[in-house]
């Protein structure tokens, strides 16, 4: 197993979480307890996912939270997409000539070696400029029905396309990304056996990469486990970790659901002038307001906040517990009164949510 | 004498909508079923129709579809403690109520075609959506999207004249399909994609 590297040579988190050696995933079972392979499903019978997965167990945890169920993705055909059509997608997703200079793929900033993020503060384009906002992850976007921090696009496909095509992004105009792509026999070959007829246009680009990023699902983490029945999963700091995101730190009030995410928008005080979700509705609420990620994985993919401006979850923590920075109409926001160990503990309890999710790098026509 | 006769018109007028038939069928997806369904009989005309109300609770539209007749108006209350909103982007309509106080009513006027579904959503909670129908009936229902794994929704549709001849399933999903009916003769039709159909509707208008 490698480990990524961040910026300064510094171990990502990534791997460390992925070991259990950061986060208290189990602290009175050996690690190999935690693994899927040695996980026995429990007697008892729930609600039972489609994607084979062990039966929740009611009251596990709480019922405002759960465990992402594929069978529920609402896919934009009515079922899930051809293997064909996911493998076309990942090449794309991989592919450098969807930028200008052809230096940067989707990959690039959404690199799943880092959470599917960059590891920085803000993202940089294709010309080695800085962008205005933190790069978000892709875990579960299956489910998510608004993307971009401003919530400005409703769906995958209407998404994938804007960073391809953005000025200072990957800065790509479609017609001659079409060119790029029609001139690999490959990709002829490929976008016809996805699609049943040949042809190579914006639209089968943009439902390709989406495809893709539909299996980007993460739902094998220690809560997951520990919501199935099994007790070693997570340990006594994760517990009451959990208790404090679903009580006293009201967490839950926006990272709800199975992937800890309300989908809405919200101003949490942050000192970054960016107006966010004002520009897509008006009134007071919308200002500076930017969507509530998903938490699965939260581990992997600092920096945190839609400016970046938290490099670690127990700095994301301790901004909550202080009631953020600057005054917000968000009465969500405010001091929560956590102590020192009470912070450890959600932390304790983010760590839990982690599964990282492997993705093959493909050949690239 | 004059009032015997209006009351005799009014009767005969009335006649087909008292006959009583019912509209019994089922929808049966091939593929995940959609989040809004719609069965409506064309030009039935009732003397009570309750009034069309849409609440904003729990980030939750509710109901999730209805149907209201063209240039009427829809009431949208926010039971919610938080703000919402209200916007359709469509075809047909478009249209934005901006930031909905809680507790507040906003009226949704029906100015689109008839036979027209639109789509309404909330900007502040994306994962609300309903849909309202333009129609000019009043024999209409929404199925009710059944559990995670049921792939088959039953609908009824009570007093409808005996002689009706058409229905129309609506999905937001696969698009619509309309029926011919003939009493007692199982109707169907197919919804979404010729190649690939998404779902298979079989219903049956009984005396």
């Amino acid at each position: 197993m490698s480990f990524p590297l961040l910026r300064n040579g510094v171990v990502g988190v990534a791997a460390l979480a992925a070991l259990g050696h950061f986060f208290p995933l189990a602290s009175d079972a050996p690690l190999a307890s935690v693994s899927h392979a040695s996980y026995v499903s429990p007697p008892a019978a729930g609600n039972t996912p489609a994607d084979g997965s062990a039966p929740l167990i009611p009251g596990r945890i709480d019922s405002r939270l759960g465990v992402p169920d594929p069978a529920t993705i609402d896919w934009p055909d009515g079922e899930a997409p051809a293997p064909a059509l996911v493998e076309l997608g990942r090449t794309l997703f991989f592919d450098q000539r969807l930028s200008e200079n052809q230096q940067q793929s989707c990959a690039t900033c959404h690199n799943p070696d880092l959470g599917f993020g960059d590891g920085q503060a803000k993202g940089m384009g294709t010309h080695g400029n800085r962008l205005g906002r933190n790069t978000p992850h892709l875990y579960n976007l299956a489910w998510s029905k608004a993307l971009f921090w401003d919530g400005r696009a409703t769906t995958l496909e209407e998404q994938a396309l804007g960073p391809i095509q953005a000025k200072g992004e990957m800065g790509m105009d479609l017609p001659g990304l079409l060119v790029r792509l029609s001139t690999a026999p490959v990709y002829q070959q490929n976008f016809t056996a996805a699609f049943g007829t040949a042809g190579i246009d914006a639209p089968r680009i943009a439902a390709a990469i989406a495809a893709y990023e539909r299996t980007i699902v993460s739902n094998h983490s220690a809560i997951d486990r520990y919501a199935q029945g099994d007790d070693h999963a997570m340990g006594p700091e994760a517990r009451r970790g959990m208790a404090l995101f679903v009580g006293k730190a009201n967490c839950i009030a926006c990272h709800s659901g199975p992937n800890f995410t309300d989908d809405s928008f919200h101003n949490l005080g942050l000192r970054d002038v960016d107006r966010g979700g004002a520009v897509i509705v008006a009134g007071a609420l919308a200002e500076k307001a930017f969507k509530t990620p998903g938490l699965r994985n939260v581990a992997l993919t600092g920096p945190y906040l839609h400016d970046g401006s938290e490099t670690s979850l127990e700095g994301v923590v301790r901004f909550y517990n202080r009631g953020g920075d600057t005054p917000t109409p968000d009465a969500l926001v405010r001091k929560l009164d956590l102590s020192d160990v009470e912070v450890a503990d959600l932390v304790a309890f983010l760590g839990a949510l982690t599964d990282p999710v492997a993705t093959t790098r493909p050949a690239i026509p | 004498m004059k009032t015997a006769v209006y009351a005799l018109v009014t009767f005969a007028l009335a006649m087909p909508h008292l006959a009583g038939a019912a509209l019994e069928g089922v929808i049966t997806f091939e593929k995940t079923v959609p989040a809004g369904m719609l069965v409506w009989v064309p030009g039935v005309t009732r003397a009570a129709v309750p009034p069309a109300v849409i609440d904003q609770k729990d980030k939750v539209f509710l109901p999730g579809v209805l149907a209201a007749r063209p240039g009427t108006a829809v009431s949208m209350h926010n039971s919610d403690a938080i703000q919402h909103n209200a916007f359709a982007s469509d075809k047909a309509a478009t249209f934005d109520t901006g930031l909905n106080a809680p507790g507040s009513d906003t009226a949704v006027k029906v100015d689109w075609p008839a036979g027209t579904v639109v789509r309404l959503g909330c900007k502040i909670h994306p994962a609300m959506q309903v849909w309202i129908a333009a129609l000019d009936t009043d024999a209409w229902i929404a199925p009710a999207v059944p559990a995670a794994g049921i792939k088959t929704v039953a609908f009824s549709l009570k007093d409808l004249p005996a002689d009706a001849a058409t229905a129309v399933v609506w999905t937001s999903k696969y698009g619509q399909v309309e029926l011919t009916l003939k009493p007692g003769v199982e109707a169907s039709g197919k919804l979404g994609p010729a190649d690939r159909p998404a779902a298979t509707v079989t219903a049956t208008l009984k005396p």
